[in-house]
């Protein structure tokens, strides 16, 4: 008997219908419990998007982003013909990457070596302690922080008590990327240790078990189990962090900001406040946001694809 | 099987609960807007529904009916708003009742931009900006235009504003239209604060010129003028976020403002002056002898105060300490050191010469626009042009007897308070808080303190000051048409944050005169060359 072809497809297309059905009202609970989440991106994060459209208008406050005129690209042409731009460009990019570089294996380490503490009562309190900057303020941490490393503060007065040299930390370009660096990794590293200790548990312990009897020692139970258990959330950690790479947070650059590091600390983040905030240029800023995550969309989807190419896992 | 269903009832209970939490939350924001609106509605109802048959610009002025206006205003953070009987004072005398935005000080600017973005505007807005993004919003139809309200239905304000003062909130590029209204203060009086009990300490006088400022600034350094034995003074610190080519320095280097001619009728951009370079080598010398705050390039606001306060520093500069002199709630220093004396030095002065150019704009200290939207625009012009009236500026900015003073004398603008209120005049008043910030007859409005030894020490540096200054009325290049967008385009260009970057260095120490010099010469000046001639052009102050 002769099928036409596409009523083969045709049925196979229904049949997988039917079974994508059947998974999900398998696992209708899961679907269920998703939802809040899927109510909560599309209002706050989907529906905004269309306030991107005044990038590609000449934005009118009274006329609002329905009525503002469209502008040719002025917008993106005046972006991409302004010297500053590119300077906060290279400026943005050099930080992000070194902060991509420096940053990202510091809660991977954090987390293996809390893993390997026996003291539970130890470990707890080590986690509380690593945890609670995230939980302050830029403000008040770069208060701190700037008290910490100003000419009369305390790493000054230690490095001239060692018999060294003051350093002028706050106040010159060859340091600023530092104490960025060295600030995020105060406040958040702590924290991203989590995601790495979750994935540390759901390690089966038998292999250990294992390992121990086949004569492994730490090392190379780090090294065979750990890090390979781990690889997975690394990963996906990874692509995230590529993807967030353009965006080196606000408060942090602001605080730090002055005119003896400017060359080096203007940002996106600080140009688009004083152009769009400050100086008023809506339409202006919002194509040097839509510029830069478009940016960020094209680094997210070439890690997925390269990690997708290279160990056969991706996000997505 | 019964542990199933259990298990089955206990996970439909938790979803439900994450849905219905979210769903509240949105939904309680938006009942909440809801409510809001409603209770504006119904607080309005009579005043929309007499509207109804009228038109709002045939509304009396001085009607019966009290209307709610939604007004934006920035004061400092000790002001109080709720519960204010100089508000409900206020609100009485102006048949209003009044709900006031009070956003941080620090922030108002963002928080006024997003109000301005937001298509929803309160009645009356202090706008504090007559530049680029004010002309943008008079631009976009945001805000009313004053014009014909100006000439017929604002008589306090036509009487106390000149045109020079008026020029500064016109908006060129749409006709010269009045679009805000400035709030002016008259009668600057310029001054450097010294720490007396220092200069006492060690046996110096007041200074006058650059050389003898730095002088001074230099033994406050090095010589222990707080008598404890440890190196933890400063001189002073350089506020170039407030203060960058400030009054009270410039004129001892004769530097003139970019709309003012020299005597051959040439105009100059300041940093193509003599003085200039004058002036930053003056201050480059003083960082690198150590009688400046070293980390001066922190200060994004007012730090330079709280070092002040925290008595590490013997003087400071910028107009904003004028009532240190007198006042108890801003004479912090006193707090930290209590053998504490201050004293008024006059602006610095060129050697040799007996008094300072001082050069003056009219004082505008920000405007006040209403909303094109407003549905009582009649009542708004009326409030305004009663904030221009003496009565409306002794209400909000010296207070109610018994209040905020015990007696205040018109003639001498001094008011005398016990301790309570002057608490309450911290809490209640406010210079932040009047619309309007002058006399009709254009002088003092008040004299800070609460004392009559405080009123006699600020009459008398008053007094010694002014003699010792030459004020220059002047016109700035801001109210020009085409400055603005000549401004944008040097923005684009960069060249004001390298300028802030290299002129920081150069202070510093951390490049040479040449690099800084040929920086100056090669970029900066010539960056500003279609500006200038905008000035150039218009014959401006000639």
């Amino acid at each position: 008997m002769n099928v036409k072809p596409s009523k083969v497809n045709n049925r196979a297309y229904i049949k997988g219908l039917s079974s994508i059905w059947h998974y999900i009202l398998k696992k209708r609970y899961l679907y269920i419990m998703c939802i809040p989440g899927m109510i909560y991106l599309i209002i706050f994060r989907y529906i905004p998007m269309y306030g991107i459209i005044i990038a590609f208008q000449d934005f009118n406050f009274k006329r609002g982003i329905f009525g503002s005129p469209f502008n040719n690209f002025a917008n993106f042409k005046q972006l991409f013909g302004s010297e500053a731009f590119y300077n906060v460009l290279s400026n943005s990019l050099i930080l992000s990457t070194l902060r991509l570089i420096i940053t990202f294996p510091i809660p991977i380490i954090l987390a293996l070596l809390l893993n390997e503490i026996r003291n539970q009562a130890f470990k707890r309190a080590s986690q509380t302690f690593m945890y609670l900057p995230h939980f302050i303020s830029w403000v008040v941490l770069g208060g701190i922080l700037s008290n910490f490393l100003s000419m009369e503060g305390l790493v000054n007065t230690l490095i001239e008590t060692l018999g060294g040299q003051k350093i002028n930390f706050l106040g010159s370009a060859e340091w600023f990327r530092a104490v960025i660096i060295g600030g995020n990794i105060w406040k958040e590293a702590g924290w991203g240790t989590i995601i790495y200790l979750a994935g540390l548990s759901a390690i089966n312990p038998e292999y250990y078990e294992v390992a121990t009897v086949d004569g492994a020692n730490r090392y190379q139970k780090l090294w065979y189990i750990t890090l390979p258990g781990l690889a997975n959330t690394i990963v996906v950690m990874l692509i995230l962090s590529v993807g967030g790479l353009m965006n080196n947070g606000f408060e942090q650059i602001y605080l730090f900001q002055n005119g003896l590091n400017i060359s080096v600390s203007e940002v996106f983040e600080t140009y688009t406040y004083r152009i769009g905030i400050v100086g008023g240029r809506y339409s202006y800023s919002a194509a040097v946001g839509l510029f830069k995550s478009v940016v960020a969309a094209v680094l997210l989807f070439s890690t997925n694809y390269l990690a997708n190419k290279i160990r056969g896992g991706s996000l997505y | 099987m019964r542990n199933k269903s259990y298990k089955r009832v206990l996970t439909m209970f938790l979803i439900a609960l994450l849905v219905l939490s979210l769903v509240a939350c949105t939904g309680t924001s938006s009942e909440d807007t809801g409510q809001d609106t409603s209770q504006d509605t119904s607080q309005e109802t009579p005043q929309t529904n007499e509207e109804t048959g009228t038109e709002d610009n045939e509304e009396p002025a001085d009607s019966q009916e009290v209307v709610t206006l939604r007004m934006i205003i920035r004061v400092n953070a000790e002001y109080v708003v709720e519960g204010n009987p100089i508000i409900e004072e206020l609100e009485r005398r102006t048949n209003t009742k009044l709900e006031i935005e009070a956003p941080p000080i620090n922030n108002y600017n963002d928080r006024l931009n997003i109000v301005m973005a937001s298509g929803d505007l309160p009645d009356i807005i202090y706008l504090g900006n007559t530049g680029t993004l004010y002309a943008n919003w008079a631009k976009d139809g945001l805000l009313l235009k004053l014009d014909e309200y100006f000439e017929k239905s604002m008589p306090n304000a036509k009487k106390v504003l000149t045109e020079e003062e008026l020029a500064f909130t016109r908006v060129t590029e749409l006709d010269n239209g009045l679009y805000s209204l400035p709030r002016v203060q008259t009668k600057p009086w310029d001054n450097i604060i010294y720490r007396k009990d220092w200069l006492e300490a060690l046996g110096l006088e007041i200074p006058a010129t650059p050389k003898e400022f730095a002088e001074v600034m230099l033994a406050f350094a090095k010589n222990d003028p707080d008598g404890n034995g440890k190196d933890d003074t400063y001189g002073w610190s350089y506020n170039r976020a407030m203060g960058h080519l400030h009054r009270n320095l410039i004129g001892g280097f004769n530097i003139r403002p970019n709309s003012v001619p020299d005597e051959n009728g040439n105009y100059e951009l300041v940093q193509a002056q003599e003085g200039y370079m004058q002036f930053i080598d003056w201050l480059r010398e003083m960082y690198m002898n150590g009688s400046m705050d070293p980390e001066w390039y922190l200060t994004k606001y007012a730090e330079d105060d709280e070092k002040w306060n925290a008595g590490k520093l013997g003087a400071v500069y910028t107009n904003k300490i004028t009532e240190h002199m007198t006042s108890q709630t801003l004479n912090q220093v006193k707090k930290t050191d209590a053998k504490a004396e201050l004293v008024a030095g006059p602006p610095l002065r060129p050697e040799g010469k007996t008094v300072s150019d001082v050069y003056y704009q009219p004082q505008i200290w920000g405007n006040w626009g209403i909303s094109a939207d407003s549905e009582h625009i009649d009542r708004a012009v009326a409030f305004l042009d009663y904030g221009y009236t003496d009565e409306c500026n002794e209400l909000l900015v010296i207070g109610m007897e018994g209040v905020t003073y015990t007696s205040f004398d018109p003639k001498t603008r001094f008011a005398l308070r016990t301790p309570e209120q002057q608490e309450a005049t911290s809490k209640y008043t406010s210079t932040y808080a009047s619309i309007n910030f002058q006399c009709a007859d254009k002088g003092l409005l008040f004299v800070p303190g609460s004392t009559e030894e405080e009123f006699n020490i600020f009459m008398q540096a008053y007094d010694d000051i002014g003699k010792q200054t030459n004020r220059i009325t002047y016109l700035p290049e801001s109210i020009l048409p085409g400055i603005r967008d000549a401004l944008v385009k040097i923005e684009d260009s960069g060249i004001p944050t390298k300028y802030e970057e290299y002129e920081t260095k150069y202070i510093c120490g951390q490049i040479s005169r040449e690099e800084f010099v040929n920086f100056i010469q090669n970029e900066y000046i010539p960056a500003y060359e279609e500006y200038m001639n905008i000035i150039r052009n218009s014959g401006i102050n000639k």
